[in-house]
């Protein structure tokens, strides 16, 4: 108990003071309070704004990345468009090459077969072997079914058939130079029909006459009637193929003749001699 | 690089002529010729060969009697055989190739024809 005069007892301006000084710790201590709470929301939106810089730019590298993609799809499509090119321009230069290949080999085999049939035409020095030699060529090479061959009797002026195929009777007989086969002798014209070939004979209408010339003199014939059945045209070859007989036929056949007329013999050197003028 | 051989029987010079002509254009393939099947028969026994083209009307020995002799033959038995014959001659295309024959070509022959057949039936590209 507080006795009136007790030294122990605060004086007054030291309890308002502490009372002061309570009363602005107690302030101290709020503002305090409220600096933690301001703290923890400046740090609550500081990491808000980091997560959002962070998502933005995670965002900004998706789009450069899809940027960067795009343009490397840009960069294939047009590799793939340039591709596209070169194989229609390679495939077009193959079609080239494939036509100009077929084009060759059908030119080989025609020059193969005009070589074989002038070949084997003037190696034959007997009469007989040389018309062997012209049925092959107009039965193997042409294929030719009927056909005949004649030779011009100039003083009478017939056809005489030599040699045939596929011909009977009365169409094997001679015939006049006015007749079909005989016309085209006299003006020397290759004549080949344009219609559809046929395996059927009509001896009226040759399909072909070939015209026989020994220096542009006519000297005979061959006429073909019918064709194999698998034939429907004559090829550029077969054109080919008559165009040779008209000139190396006869030719092939008077060398025979004569040969086997010298009996066989071989002309002396004489016959040679000068030849180089 | 392998070479093959290859026998073409024929009796007529011309057409013989014309097979060589044709078949040279295959790469690596030694063509030997025989005159009929009897000339034939003599090449085969004194040599293999890897295909036999060979036509039917022949002299002597036919194509037909051919195919048989060398069908029955142990040393040719797989022998490819192509056979040469007209359009018209069918029952001898069919009778070939009862006997054994692998293919056959039709007159007049076609050189394309002539190289695609033997190269197929050779295996070669």
């Amino acid at each position: 108990m507080a006795h009136k005069g007790d030294e122990s007892a605060p004086p007054p301006d030291l309890k308002r003071q502490t009372r002061e000084v309570l009363q602005n710790f107690s302030a101290g201590g709020k503002l305090s309070e409220e600096f933690l709470t301001e703290y923890r929301l400046l740090r609550d939106q500081v990491r808000a704004l980091e997560a959002e810089n962070q998502r933005l730019r995670n965002q900004l590298e998706t789009d450069d990345a899809l940027a960067r993609l795009l343009a490397k799809v840009e960069r294939l499509e047009e590799e793939r468009r340039e591709l596209l090119t070169r194989t229609a321009q390679a495939e077009e230069a193959q079609g080239q090459f494939d036509a100009r290949f077929q084009e060759v080999e059908e030119q080989f085999s025609s020059l193969a077969n005009l070589f074989v049939a002038s070949n084997q035409l003037h190696q034959q020095m007997v009469p007989r072997s040389v018309i062997r030699r012209i049925k092959e060529i107009l039965a193997q090479l042409v294929g030719a079914q009927a056909y005949t061959v004649y030779l011009l009797d100039a003083p009478s002026e017939t056809l005489v058939p030599i040699a045939s195929e596929g011909v009977v009777g009365e169409f094997l007989e001679s015939t006049e130079l006015d007749s079909v086969v005989g016309r085209y002798l006299k003006k020397v014209e290759l004549y080949v029909t344009e219609n559809h070939l046929s395996s059927e004979p009509n001896f009226d209408s040759p399909l072909v006459v070939v015209p026989l010339v020994l220096e542009s003199r006519p000297v005979g014939a061959i006429a073909i009637f019918a064709t194999l059945e698998q034939k429907s045209e004559f090829s550029r070859t077969d054109i080919e193929l008559f165009k040779l007989l008209i000139e190396h036929a006869p030719s092939a056949l008077m060398t025979a003749a004569l040969f086997e007329q010298a009996q066989r013999k071989l002309p002396g050197i004489d016959s040679f001699r000068d030849l180089s003028i | 690089m392998s070479e093959y051989s290859c026998l073409v029987v024929e009796d007529s010079p011309m057409m013989r002529q014309l097979l060589v002509f044709a078949l040279a254009r295959v790469k690596n393939l030694r063509v030997t010729e025989a005159d009929d099947g009897v000339d034939g028969l003599r090449k085969l026994a004194a040599s293999k060969y890897d295909i036999i083209l060979t036509d039917i009307n022949m002299p002597i020995m036919d194509g037909l009697k051919l195919v048989k002799r060398v069908r029955s033959d142990p040393a040719h038995q797989d022998t490819p055989i192509v056979i040469i014959t007209t359009e018209g001659a069918s029952e001898d295309r069919q009778r070939a190739l009862q006997l054994g024959a692998n293919a056959y070509i039709t007159k007049p022959i076609q050189a394309p024809q002539v190289i695609a057949i033997v190269k197929d039936l050779l295996k070669i590209q």
